[in-house]
Order: structure tokens, then C-alpha cells, then sequence
């Protein structure tokens, strides 16, 4: 913590050497209608060259020399700005842009500024529009961001149904998945039917698939930071949707007008309802709650409180039953300690938590397990002038996990209270991050993450006579670490390093390099996580996860940036990838380090993308090639291959058409290979009648390609233009010709169409479970 | 232990609640045959057997092939060898089963060791004989809970097992439910196992996982297992329930205490086993 606090004052005593005669510009951009933040507005002193892009909190800083210009400020959607300034000093200067109004004879804006997708320094990275979120056809008519990031170049599904994704060939717990910068452990409703984020109160979603900023850690392939808005502060408003699975209802407001508001938003599945309705006894239902606060002390100090709060609950009968939820809550206050220096200090709690629980009075029991950490972040932002910007910062968390608690539901029950033993960890980061413009055309971006892990006591640490079986462990010893002791330190470096080269005004060449180190641990060996897996922590039998990743690309705007169009390649290696042994038993297993097996994998891609972000017609389509390979030792008999979420074409179409202001239509379509699966080769028998598969190589098999369209349609009545309260109707069909997509294969005995086994029963069959077929649904929405 | 996890997987798979299934046809690859053996020494004599075969094709149905022609031999620890004769009743469902002959018990304690050759080829494999817990009592009683099966409308009675579990050591069992002597588990490849650590020192009312009619003969049998088979037993389950590898993990032959690549186990329990009537008329 000390030479961490040293660092960061050399690092800001180096950098107050600045020219005098150079003024500073900075402010908030903030959206008219509402008061909202705006992320990633590019701010552009007209005929300098010199720009900023607003951050995550909205915030912009320019430091130019002292004149009169014209600051320009545009976003996509909104009308631009442009601000004539005399800049002789330091000024502050917050923006409010207005949404632009779509007219029917619109003509097509002719002067642009050259589009982010070519100016940015960063790559592999996307930054999602809630709006088209919204347009586009969706489950059950409830609008996912999950869903639709599952379509962008780089990221693979297991499959329909589940929210898990995959990217650049990592694995699902290798994704950080943050909402207000506090992390989620478990993004799924109903199994992965649908993702926690409530589109409704959601202002933005990025993901980096690589090129990573070192102020992020923790995850070998991907951060998910999801923002949530922070409530309009100008005027009471709101929405509510009633859709055939679950409602919504979103209300916000100024508590000061201007000056501080609230959101505060709300949804509940109602499927149980119908159940219970058809005298049906098994139930099952989620619902989400997001609540924020801000308020604006002065314009150098905001603060802001959010919390979300989600749980889902099954029950079977009247005697099974569980639940998984997500509980997190983030407070951050953003200062600005001069006019070139932000700072964001974020305090964050997590937990999450699933429960599984049987009464009956003899088996009976309930089993808990829970992961909660609480983290410090202390970020800064130096925006020592437009060729130059600083990052740098300290994280530390502490992380508790409580693998699994079995408790007797019952007097009578036959279980005992077993618990496994919690473990414990913190988690330092120390990171610096510099943007240079080296030329016109060259900018760099090298950024370095210093990554402390420690696994710590109180802990019973066995030892093993070979810590490899996993048959017959033999502990041949225990040490008992205090509290706060270390097991282990794990120390890693993480260089981060990317570069822009401008071909042309229309045209850029990015290259990046990044490692990522991944301290925390899925103990799951599916493919897709459930929520009943539990996380466990590096430790002496479990080596911390190392990614580097190189990707080059090249990015082109046409049609005047009408079209955004990229191409990249990447290449990544992956070292002590978590994976467990054949045949491991990972549910409450206190020998769970014999399961442990820790090998390589490596990824290469391709990844085509088109994106149309403005007109009538918006959307994008992807392409990627990619193949993903593991090597673990003990696994598949230490024979590469393939992983799990390897396909090798995926190709994504979606787009969104406004036909006019009362109608507007979307679609998508999706193909990929077929996932790899392990099948069967043969069959013997065993025991009184068992017919077991033989089985031979790991996923050496591909299920049926996936493919699927959905499309949608949006109904605004005209008279919403008049009135206080706008409706709309969303019809959806999911799933339009109906295509029998593949989810799994599993075995059984031969069975006739009436259930009965065929023959002597010793005849086996193949059967393929697919999901959804056609499925129309009508959501009704309304605004205020 | 086994009533959960099949819960957990049924689950996992209906909490989807709209999905739809199809036989489809896959082309497999055809592999070499693999040699299965099944051994069994016990504390009650007319139990043990060692049985031979090997693996089929996936879609060939009827009985896997038999090896008739192997030398097998069980022995103890102390040095004393048990000869095992190929199905010396000449039956021809017996095909593949090898008998101690003359017959013997085992002992609670002793490791045991099983050799078998044939064509060439040798597979040994050991284990050693955990005690097991006496089942105290059973009792039968109208069924309180559970989902009573519509097919079968007269099987309305549960019956509950006692048990004291007395033993100091960890332990782990296999528990065979019978009804007039058919088995449950197989129908539903749903094997019962337990670990000591997880249950308490008393299985008070434990009931079987089928219902019973009016006059039914239940009977229970407990077998004592070491750890490798424990972990058997367990790989052997998840074979026998896997999804394909998207929520469970992706299929694996099961672990097993044979060498030369043999499937299967050789497996010394000592047994207990009762059995009841159902007769509420009495």
C-alpha cells in the first residue's frame, strides 16, 4: 500500500511540469432532456486536431494553447454543438446535447467529424447502444443486452438459452461482467433465458475483447462494463412494460432539480403466477431491483450511490427448492482536484450467493454457499494535454468464499451440518496508463498493471501424498494459517500496449498487446455455468490464469462514415487455464486441489465487422473464423482439444428500420457451427442391467449447425406526439422458421413414441434437445 | 445423496421449460472392442462372481459379447488363491461369469486381488473390504410423500429402512432396493451411494425410491465400498445420466481399479441386507 501511494505522487509530481501559456477546457456533456451523463461524446477544438472523448463518468479535459476556437460536440443520435470560446484561462464548460429529432424528409447531415471507430486508439472493443438493444427481437418480447452482445464479432454462444458468452476463445468465468463497476458473479435469470441487466435503466454497455486498459483486471477475455443511468434530473418521468413473461416499471426524477436525482427501477417475472393459475406446484419466478442516487455538491465533487439487488427462485413440488441472486452496491465520489486532474474514488460491495434446499423429514437438508468481496478503487485521470493523457490508479479487494454449507432441514434428517472450509483473498492493483500522439497519424497507448494475489488465512492446508489422485487421497499433512495469513502471494505484471496509425482521414491500422491475469477460479466443468457453481481463489494448488493476446487490425469508414467497417485478427495464448480431470467430482469435494488439472489453450481468429449506427436503417453484421484448442495433462487422456465453445463460423445480421414515426421494424439472423460434443463410440453393460456409453475422444464431435432468425416490430400510435403518456407495442417472433436448434445430445435406453423401452433394453439411442420453436410475443410499453 | 443429484440434473434440464427433443441418428466412429470385467468378492459367498465381456457398438443391441476361455483367480492378502470356473451351471444367461468353486466368504479388512488372462492378455486389479453398517430394521407404511406413479395405482406403500452407523472411520455405501426381487435404479440408471461424511450416525427412515403393493416383498442390501469404488460408482452415474457435456461436465469412462485399459471394477464389500413383507392385512 506504501510504495503504492509513493508511486502514484512521483508519478503526479512529474507531470505538474506544463507550459503557462496553455488554458484547460473541461466540463461535464450531459443529454437535454434528462440530465444524463454522456459517455464517450468526442469533443474536437475545430482545426486543431486536438479532442478528447468524454469518460465513463462523462467527463472531458482539453488543454490547448490560449486563442478563440470552436469546440464541437457530437454523439450519435444527438444534434451537434458547436461552442465559440475565447479561451484565456482555465474554463469550465458543461454541454447539454439535445437528442435529434427524426424528421421524415431528414436529409442526411453532409459535414461529420471523422468517426471514433477510425480515431480512436483503442480496438476489439464495442460500445453498445441501448436503443438498439431495444429494437431489436427479442425472447419473449424482454429486450438483452447479454443477447445482443452474443452477436458481436469475437464472442460465441454455448447455444440459445443461456447468458453465457465466449470471447476471442476464452471461457464464460473469464468474462468481468460489472454493472456500475461492481462485479457479477452470475449475469443469468431463469438458467440464462435471460441476463440481470434491465434494459430499462441501463445507459451503456461496452465490451473489450482485447486491447484491455490496465485499469481493468482480474479476467483472462473480456470486460462487460455495464452502466446504469443515473435518473433524469430536470423532470419526473418513467416507464412500465407488461410483457408475456415479466413487467417492468422504471420511475425517475429530480430530488434537486439540476442538481441531484434518483432512479429507481423494478422487474418481476410472472410465469409462477400462470402455474399457479394452472394448479401447477412447481414455481418459478426472478425479479431485479436497481436504485440509484446523485447528487452534484459543486461541479468538482458528484457523488453517487447505486445498488442492485436480483434473485431468482425454483420450487418442485413442495419439498425442492433454490435460488441464486446477485447483490451489489457501489458508491463513488468523482472530484476533480484541478481543472486537469479527475479522480474517481469508488467504494464496492458484492455478493452473490445460491441455495438449494429439500424438506423432507429424513433427507432433508439446505446447502448455502456464497462469494462476497469489497473493493477500494482510487482511479485518476491526468489530462496533461491533447497529445497526452495519464491513467493511473489502486484497487484493492477482499474476497471471502464460503464454498458450500450443507445444514439437516430437519430433526430427523440423515445429513449432518458439513461445511467446507471458506477461503479468503486480497487482491492489489497498482496501474499507470499513458496515451502520447507521437504524430498526427501515431498515437500510443502503453499502460502497465501490477498485480499483487494473496490467499489468505484462517485455512486448514493439507498436503498430499500426490496431490494428482483424486481416486484415493492420502493428506500426509495439515498447516493451519492464521487470519490474514498468507497461503501464497502470487505477484504478475500485466503490460498493456496499443497503437493507432492513421492511413487517411477514412482509414487506421491498430495493433495491441495485452496481458491478463485471472486470480479467480470457476469450479464448474460444464460448458455453461450454473448457478450453483462456486468460485475459489488462487492457492497453492491453483496457479494464477495468464493471457496474452496479440490482434492487429484494420478499421475504415465509408460512405462518408455512414459505415463503420473493421477487420481483426487475433492470436492468444492462455497458460494454467483452470480445468479439472476426467471425471472430477467438484460438488463439495474437501479434496477439491486433487481435481485441479491447470494446461494450456490457445485461440486464433479472424473477425469481420460492418456497423451502420445513424439513419433510417441501422444495424451491423459479423462475421468470425476462429478456432480454440486445450491441452490440460490428465485431460482426454492428454490429447489436445477442442474446447468446448469452439465454432468455427459465426456469421450475424441485425438490423433496425424506422419506416416512419409510428412504425419501425427489426431483425436478426444468426449462424454458427455446431458446438463440439463429446459422443459416445460404444456401449457395455454393467452391473444389474447398466448400459453404459463407451467413451473415447473429447469433443471430437460437432452438434448441427445453429442457425435462427427473429424478427420484430414496434408500434408508436401517432397521437403520442400530444400526449403525457406515449404507449407502444413490440411484436416479436422469435425463432421464424421454426429451426429445431441443437442444445444437446444425451443417450438412453431405446424408447417408443409411448415411453416404453423398446426390446430387451439393451438397444440405445441418440436424442437431440432443442429449445425454442416459433415463438410470438407482444410487449406493451409505456412512457411518462 | 443420488436422490439429490438426479434432482439437480432433471433440473437443470426442465428449469428450460419449453424444450424439445428428437431421436436423431449420429455416425460414430467404430472403435476397438474394450474389455469389461465385473468382479465381486463378498461377505455372503453365493454373491461372488467375476464376469467378463466387452464393449458393443453404440447401436447394436442384445447381449455384449462374452470371453468364455479366461484364467481367473481371486486371492487374499495371506497368499490363499480362490479358483474361479466359467459358469459351471452351464446356463446360458451365465455366459461370461466365472464362480468361486469351491465357494468362499470374505473378510471384513482383507484386500483382495483378482488376475484374469486370456488370449494373451493379462488384467489384475485390487480392493480392500470395508466393514459395513447393519441395517437395524425395515417397516413399511402408506406412502406419505412422494409422486405416486398413475401406471401403477395399487403401489401405495414406502417402505423405511433403520440403521445405526457405528463405525469410526469414514465410510462409503452402496445401497440395492428390491421389490420381489426385481431391482430399482437400473430403469432410471439411478445408482444409491452414500458417504458417511454427509449422513449421520443414524439412517432413521431412509425409504426406498419405489412404492410398493399389498403383499410385496421388499428387501435391502447394503454393501460396504472402499473409496475407488466409491468414485466408481460415482463416474459410473454421471456416465450414465450426462448431458453432453453443457451442464455437466463432458463424459468420461469411469475411474477404475483395473490395469491394461480393462472398464469396469473388482469389488470386495462386505453386506447386510433384510427384507419385509407388505401386509397390512396382518
Amino acid at each position: 500500500m506504501r510504495t503504492g501511494l509513493t508511486l502514484i505522487i512521483l508519478l503526479m509530481t512529474c507531470l505538474n511540469i506544463v507550459a503557462q501559456d496553455r488554458a484547460t477546457i473541461n466540463g461535464y456533456v450531459r443529454d437535454a432532456s434528462d440530465g444524463e451523463e454522456l459517455i464517450g461524446v468526442t469533443v474536437v477544438v475545430e482545426g486543431t486536431g486536438a479532442g478528447a472523448i468524454t469518460n465513463a463518468y462523462g467527463f472531458y479535459s482539453i488543454t490547448i494553447p490560449q486563442g478563440e476556437y470552436n469546440i464541437i460536440f457530437s454523439y450519435v443520435g444527438y444534434d451537434r454543438e458547436v461552442v465559440p470560446v475565447q479561451l484565456n484561462k482555465n474554463q469550465e464548460m458543461n454541454i447539454e446535447l439535445t437528442a435529434e429529432v427524426r424528421e421524415m424528409e431528414e436529409v442526411v447531415i453532409s459535414e461529420r467529424a471523422i468517426d471514433a471507430n477510425v480515431t480512436d486508439l483503442r480496438m476489439s472493443r464495442v460500445d453498445l447502444n441501448m436503443n438498439t438493444v431495444k429494437k431489436l427481437p427479442a425472447l419473449f418480447g424482454e429486450p438483452d443486452v447479454i443477447k445482443t452482445i452474443q452477436l458481436l464479432p469475437g464472442v460465441i454462444t454455448a447455444g440459445e438459452g443461456t447468458s453465457s458468452f465466449f470471447v476471442r476463445g476464452g471461457s464464460a468465468d473469464q468474462n468481468l461482467i460489472l454493472i456500475d463497476e461492481a462485479p457479477v458473479y452470475d449475469p443469468s435469470h431463469l438458467f440464462g433465458l435471460f441476463s440481470i441487466f434491465n434494459a430499462d435503466v441501463l445507459k451503456d454497455a461496452e465490451l473489450y475483447k482485447g486491447g484491455i486498459p490496465p485499469r481493468f483486471g482480474g479476467r483472462l477475455s473480456s470486460i462487460l462494463d455495464v452502466r446504469t443511468k443515473d435518473g433524469n434530473n430536470k423532470k419526473f418521468a418513467g416507464n412500465a412494460g407488461i410483457g408475456s413473461l415479466a413487467s417492468r416499471l422504471m420511475i425517475e426524477g429530480p430530488i434537486k432539480k439540476d442538481k441531484s436525482s434518483y432512479i429507481i427501477s423494478g422487474r418481476r417475472s410472472y410465469v409462477d403466477l400462470f402455474l399457479r393459475a394452472a394448479g401447477e406446484e412447481n414455481l418459478v419466478y426472478f425479479y431485479d431491483v436497481n436504485a440509484k442516487v446523485n447528487w452534484r455538491h459543486n461541479n468538482n465533487n458528484r457523488f453517487f450511490a447505486a445498488v442492485y439487488l436480483g434473485r431468482d427462485v425454483f420450487t418442485v413440488g413442495d419439498n425442492f427448492s433454490f435460488g441464486w441472486g446477485n447483490a451489489t452496491a457501489t458508491f463513488r465520489w468523482n472530484h476533480l482536484f484541478n481543472d486537469r486532474l479527475f479522480s474517481n474514488l469508488s467504494l464496492i460491495a458484492s455478493n452473490f450467493d445460491y441455495e438449494l434446499g429439500l424438506l423432507d423429514p429424513v433427507q432433508g437438508f439446505s446447502w448455502t454457499s456464497n462469494l462476497r468481496e469489497l473493493t477500494l478503487k482510487q482511479d485518476l485521470a491526468y489530462f496533461i494535454s491533447p497529445e497526452a493523457e495519464l491513467e493511473f490508479g489502486y484497487h484493492v479487494t477482499y474476497r471471502g468464499f464460503a464454498p458450500g454449507k450443507i445444514s439437516p432441514a430437519d430433526n430427523g434428517s440423515i445429513f449432518l451440518t458439513t461445511e467446507l472450509q471458506k477461503q479468503f483473498a486480497l487482491d492489489h492493483a497498482l496501474y499507470a496508463n499513458a496515451q502520447t500522439k507521437v504524430s498526427p497519424r501515431l498515437s500510443l497507448n502503453y499502460g502497465l498493471r501490477l498485480s499483487l494475489f494473496q490467499n489468505l488465512g484462517p485455512f486448514d492446508l493439507y498436503s498430499y501424498d500426490d496431490p494428482d489422485n483424486n481416486v484415493d487421497p492420502v493428506r500426509t499433512d495439515t498447516t493451519f494459517y492464521g487470519r490474514f495469513e498468507p497461503l501464497v502471494n502470487y505477484l504478475n505484471l500485466e503490460p498493456r500496449v496499443s497503437a493507432r496509425f492513421l492511413l487517411d482521414d477514412q482509414s487506421a491500422l491498430k495493433a495491441s498487446y495485452n496481458r491478463m491475469v485471472q486470480n479467480t477460479h470457476l469450479i464448474a466443468s460444464g460448458t455453461v455455468p450454473l448457478p450453483f457453481n462456486t468460485w475459489s481463489p488462487s492457492s497453492p494448488f491453483l496457479e494464477p490464469q495468464i493471457a496474452d493476446q496479440v490482434a492487429v487490425g484494420y478499421f475504415r469508414n465509408l460512405r462518408n462514415n455512414e459505415l463503420e467497417f473493421s477487420v481483426e485478427a487475433y492470436y492468444k495464448d492462455m497458460d494454467y487455464v483452470t480445468d479439472f480431470a476426467d471425471n472430477a467430482q467438484i460438488f463439495f469435494n474437501e479434496d477439491l486441489a486433487t481435481e485441479f488439472r491447470q494446461g494450456d489453450s490457445w485461440s486464433y481468429g479472424l473477425e469481420f465487422f460492418l456497423q451502420k449506427k445513424e439513419g433510417d436503417l441501422t444495424g451491423f453484421a459479423s462475421y468470425t473464423w476462429s478456432r480454440t484448442f486445450r491441452h490440460v495433462p490428465d485431460v482426454n487422456l492428454d490429447r489436445t482439444f477442442f474446447a468446448n465453445y469452439d465454432r468455427r463460423h459465426t456469421f450475424n445480421v441485425v438490423g433496425a428500420y424506422d419506416l416512419n414515426q409510428s412504425w419501425s421494424f427489426g431483425g436478426n439472423f444468426t449462424y454458427s457451427t455446431g458446438r463440439p460434443i463429446t459422443l459416445p463410440s460404444g456401449r457395455y453393460e454393467f452391473g444389474e442391467g447398466f448400459q453404459a456409453d463407451l467413451i473415447t475422444d473429447r469433443n471430437s464431435y460437432r452438434l448441427p449447425a445453429f442457425h435462427r432468425l427473429d424478427l420484430s416490430a414496434t408500434y408508436s400510435p401517432k397521437k403520442n406526439a400530444t400526449r403525457r403518456f406515449k404507449s407502444s407495442w413490440v411484436f416479436s417472433i422469435y425463432n421464424v422458421y421454426s429451426r429445431k436448434n441443437p442444445f444437446t445430445i444425451y443417450t438412453r435406453i431405446a424408447e417408443d413414441e409411448d415411453g416404453n423401452i423398446i426390446g430387451d433394453g439393451t438397444q440405445k439411442e441418440a436424442r437431440l434437445i432443442y429449445l425454442f420453436p416459433i415463438l410470438p410475443s407482444i410487449t406493451y410499453n409505456v412512457n411518462f | 445423496m443420488e436422490t439429490f443429484r438426479t434432482y439437480f440434473i432433471l433440473l437443470a434440464l426442465v428449469g428450460l421449460f419449453s424444450s424439445c427433443e428428437e431421436t436423431i441418428e449420429l455416425d460414430l466412429d467404430q472403435t476397438e472392442e474394450r474389455v469389461i470385467i465385473e468382479g465381486l468378492v463378498s461377505t455372503q459367498s453365493d454373491k461372488n462372481f467375476v464376469k467378463i465381456s466387452k464393449s458393443s457398438p453404440f447401436y447394436v443391441a442384445g447381449s455384449t459379447p462374452r470371453v468364455t476361455n479366461a484364467v481367473v483367480t481371486v486371492s487374499n492378502q495371506e497368499g490363499q488363491v480362490f479358483t474361479m470356473v466359467h459358469n459351471p451351471g452351464n446356463h446360458p444367461d451365465s455366459s461370461g461369469i466365472y464362480i468361486p468353486d469351491p465357494p468362499f466368504s470374505g473378510v471384513v479388512g482383507h484386500t483382495y486381488f483378482l488376475e484374469v488372462s486370456f488370449d494373451g492378455l493379462i488384467f489384475t486389479g485390487s480392493d480392500k473390504m470395508a466393514p459395513v453398517i447393519a441395517i437395524d430394521s425395515l417397516a413399511w407404511g402408506l406412502s406419505t410423500s412422494g409422486f405416486p406413479n398413475l401406471d401403477e395405482p395399487e403401489h401405495i406403500y414406502e417402505v423405511l429402512l433403520y440403521a445405526e452407523n457405528v463405525i469410526p472411520d469414514r465410510n462409503f455405501l452402496l445401497f440395492k432396493f428390491y421389490r420381489n426381487d426385481t431391482i430399482t435404479g437400473p430403469e432410471t440408471n439411478s445408482i444409491f451411494t452414500a458417504d458417511d461424511q454427509l449422513i449421520g450416525d443414524k439412517i432413521e427412515g431412509l425409504s426406498a425410491p419405489v412404492l410398493f403393493a399389498k403383499n410385496d416383498t421388499a428387501r435391502v442390501e447394503i454393501y460396504s465400498l472402499s473409496q475407488p469404488a466409491f468414485v466408481y460408482y460415482n463416474d459410473l452415474f454421471n456416465v450414465l445420466n450426462n448431458d453432453g457435456g453443457l451442464f455437466s461436465p463432458p463424459p468420461a469412462n469411469p475411474r477404475t481399479n483395473l490395469s491394461n485399459g480393462a472398464l469396469g471394477f473388482f469389488q470386495a464389500s462386505a453386506l447386510s441386507t433384510d427384507s419385509i413383507i407388505v401386509d397390512p392385512d396382518n
